[in-house]
């Protein structure tokens, strides 16, 4: 790994925050990669740390009081932990574009969107305004708003959720990144509107050769999309692998509760009506007092005693099919 | 159908109804009630047959004809035409133009049943949902709460009905006050009813409550903050079961939360309504819930139902378009999810506006097989396509 076709390459990315009770370790020497022209999905509950390994990546967390301790983020042969403040400001929105999970947070309400598409290009692109507004009602057009032409002119309030995500994948792609991460892009949108999202994503992966990080918690909205999965718990990676075998056959505990707990989409067939689905019981551990020795430990059903205090290490699965962290999968080496 | 039988069931009786009055027979048009603005030519079901079958059969079993008001078997919630329309000042001269939020719709709720509101952001759902508890005013139509029309009751008399129906929000964190702790919370609504004779007995049904909902008393100190999200709903589920509802709205309570603790949440809502048969209106944008919660669905676009029927019967024939299209938007985690092909519908990104709706059907606009002439000009009736399957479409042609 870490050779041409990877375009990101996450290694022990380790990240504190401050908090009133100290620093927080919220990411354990995270790592992952996303190759070229492909889909990566990093999956996991409310505060395992999926989207702070987002924001960390381009360095968009707090400056006060949070710091990247430990580990290397190397993009297109460079390593973003590296750079100064300036020179990250070349890539953040050029060769990285971001979409978050609430577009009305994210775009400005006194500014009609077109105007917002034309800052992000005139930001990194010296070209005159008027060809700006010009590309962005190709970019309004490309991301299927309709009629482009009259809402470039409109105000985020006068759109609906779907169309102001829209506005969002413009910005984002505003110049053709190489890489766009998606920090939950739908979870504030309805059904259908997701459905036309995640379409949208795809094509675009598909036609622009784009690669995509997208985070989300809906395990069944990641497989709609993802090429390879990237399992979070608690800051650390729990397990990885192609999407396919991810979904189909998951190594880790935590990953097939997960799995479990989504309803079928074929209404019925599996699940009785009204019957009480397999939950995973509890809640993710309080980071400030991790378990000594797996994190998810006190919530799997298969933990056994070593569990408690040994820390299990990523283990490689058999036919390049990814790793997994759990001492059930043989981990000899690890430590007590 | 298997949870029919977990309802109570009273043996079928046909006594004749106490106010003396039968329903059944009113008049299905009330043309003085409608305002002046209400667009000619809305079709509409007739109420009276849907009152009929909330007190004749539970979907093709239980034969419950007429009980006695107040019986276990009549319907705790008839709502009839219901429409709520809001004004909309566009400029500072212009003629105000009407949002019609929700428009001519009808349903009855059994008690311990679930109906569930399916639909996307913007259909009427929470309108509609709160037009129900009156919590905004309807426009036109009216509500029957246990057999009583709520729609044109004082406040006064009302308020003792407040008590049986009870709502729970989208996003907790909103939805409750951050100042005060969980004991204050879910206690508020007791001690304005008056439930407890002392604080002991307050504290008491504070605790009962909470561990319903699987909380320990060591939360009742806490305050919203401090609690995850799955937790801040279980509060607010705690909070609306203190009071004893008959009703409870659930209004997207799951959207907010992530997919393991949706799971959770789904779980107890599912256990409570059979431990305490309460009636329930779950309003979801995903079909996956809904299918999975209630009895029988209903499926809005724009305002109106355009499908209805007992949850089973729906998830094997979905006979309108836009049903089809929402069953086709649920995501999908078998082999070929991410190869699967987008339908028609999933590429239109514009939804009819609710200012102005079209005329005709009014899913016509994204609508495959629409039929110039005939759907973007007459209203279709949300009619049964089975004579007596209780299955009912809004569409010229539906796929039979």
């Amino acid at each position: 790994m870490g050779n041409d076709s990877e375009l990101l390459t996450v290694r022990d990315l380790t990240v504190k925050l401050a908090t009133d009770g100290g620093s927080l370790e919220v990411l354990s020497r995270v790592g992952f990669d996303v190759p070229r022209g492909k889909v990566v999905g990093l999956m996991g509950e409310s505060g395992s740390g999926k989207s702070i390994t987002a924001l960390s990546i381009v360095r968009l967390l707090p400056e006060i009081g949070s710091a990247i301790r430990s580990g290397t983020v190397m993009f297109d042969g460079v390593d973003l932990t590296k750079l100064s403040e300036r020179e990250l400001e070349k890539i953040r929105g050029k060769q990285i574009g971001f979409v978050f999970q609430d577009p009305l947070a994210s775009l400005n309400p006194v500014y009609r969107v077109g105007s917002q598409i034309v800052e992000a290009i005139r930001l990194h692109e010296h070209i005159p305004a008027k060809a700006a507004r010009v590309r962005a009602i190709e970019l309004l057009r490309r991301v299927g708003v309709p009629q482009p032409e009259e809402r470039v002119d409109a105000y985020p309030h006068e759109l609906s959720g779907g169309l102001r995500q829209r506005v969002m994948i413009a910005v984002a792609i505003a110049c053709s990144p190489a890489l766009v991460i998606a920090d939950e892009p739908t979870s504030a949108l309805d059904m259908v509107t997701q459905r036309q999202i995640v379409l949208l994503f795809r094509d675009l992966v598909r036609t622009q050769g784009m690669s995509l990080l997208i985070i989300a918690h809906d395990p069944a909205l990641l497989a709609e999309l993802s090429d390879e999965l990237v399992v979070m718990y608690a800051g650390q990676v729990v397990e990885h692998g192609p999407a396919k075998r991810v979904l189909e056959k998951p190594a880790h505990p935590y990953t097939m509760a997960l799995l479990r707990s989504v309803l079928p989409a074929d209404f019925g067939a599996v699940v009785q009506p009204r019957s009480l689905l397999p939950v995973v019981e509890g809640h993710p551990p309080d980071l400030r007092r991790v378990p000594l020795g797996c994190r998810f430990q006190p919530r799997c059903d298969s933990a056994f005693d070593d569990c408690a205090t040994r820390k299990p290490h990523l283990m490689k699965l058999p036919l390049d099919q990814g790793e997994a962290r759990c001492l059930l999968l043989g981990d000899k080496e690890s430590s007590p | 159908m298997s949870g029919d039988s977990e309802r109570p069931s009273q043996p079928p009786t046909d006594p004749p109804p106490s106010d003396g009055k039968d329903r059944s027979e009113r008049p299905s048009d009330f043309p003085q009630d409608r305002p002046s603005e209400w667009p000619a030519g809305i079709a509409s079901i007739r109420p009276s047959a849907l009152q009929s079958e909330a007190q004749k059969a539970g979907d093709g079993e239980e034969p419950v004809s007429r009980l006695p008001a107040g019986s276990r078997t009549r319907p705790l919630l008839v709502v009839e035409r219901l429409s709520k329309v809001f004004p909309v000042h566009q400029g500072l001269f212009g003629s105000p133009q009407f949002l019609h939020a929700v428009e001519d719709v009808s349903f009855y709720l059994r008690r311990s049943e679930t109906l569930g509101i399916v639909g996307e952001s913007g259909s009427g759902k929470s309108t509609l949902a709160r037009a129900v508890l009156r919590l905004t005013e309807p426009t036109f139509g009216r509500v029957l709460f246990d057999d009583r029309d709520i729609t044109r009751m004082a406040p006064a008399e009302l308020r003792p009905l407040r008590r049986r129906m009870q709502i729970i929000f989208q996003d907790p964190s909103a939805a409750l006050n951050p100042r005060m702790t969980v004991r204050e919370l879910v206690g508020e609504g007791l001690s304005i009813f008056r439930m407890a004779k002392d604080a002991a007995e307050l504290d008491a049904l504070i605790e009962k409550s909470l561990g319903l909902v699987g909380l320990g008393p060591e939360t009742m100190g806490r305050f919203p903050h401090e609690l995850s999200g799955g937790m801040k709903q279980r509060v607010g589920i705690a909070r609306a079961l203190a009071l004893k509802p008959e009703l409870l709205v659930c209004d997207e309570p799951l959207s907010a939360l992530d997919v393991s603790v949706q799971a959770q949440i789904m779980n107890l809502l599912v256990r409570l309504q059979r431990d305490l048969g309460l009636s329930l209106l779950f309003i979801s944008h995903d079909l996956r819930v809904i299918a999975h919660t209630s009895h029988r669905v209903a499926v809005m676009f724009l305002g109106r139902f355009v499908e209805m029927g007992p949850t089973t019967k729906v998830a094997q024939k979905r006979y309108h378009p836009y049903t089809r299209a929402l069953f086709d938007a649920v995501p999908k985690m078998g082999p070929d999810a991410r190869t699967r092909l987008p339908i028609v519908t999933d590429l239109a990104a514009d939804t009819p506006s609710a200012i102005d709706p079209p005329k005709g059907c009014v899913y016509a606009m994204r609508c495959p097989s629409a039929e110039k002439g005939k759907c973007d000009v007459e209203t279709p009736l949300l009619a049964e396509v089975v004579p007596g399957s209780h299955h009912r479409v809004a569409c010229w042609h539906p796929e039979v």
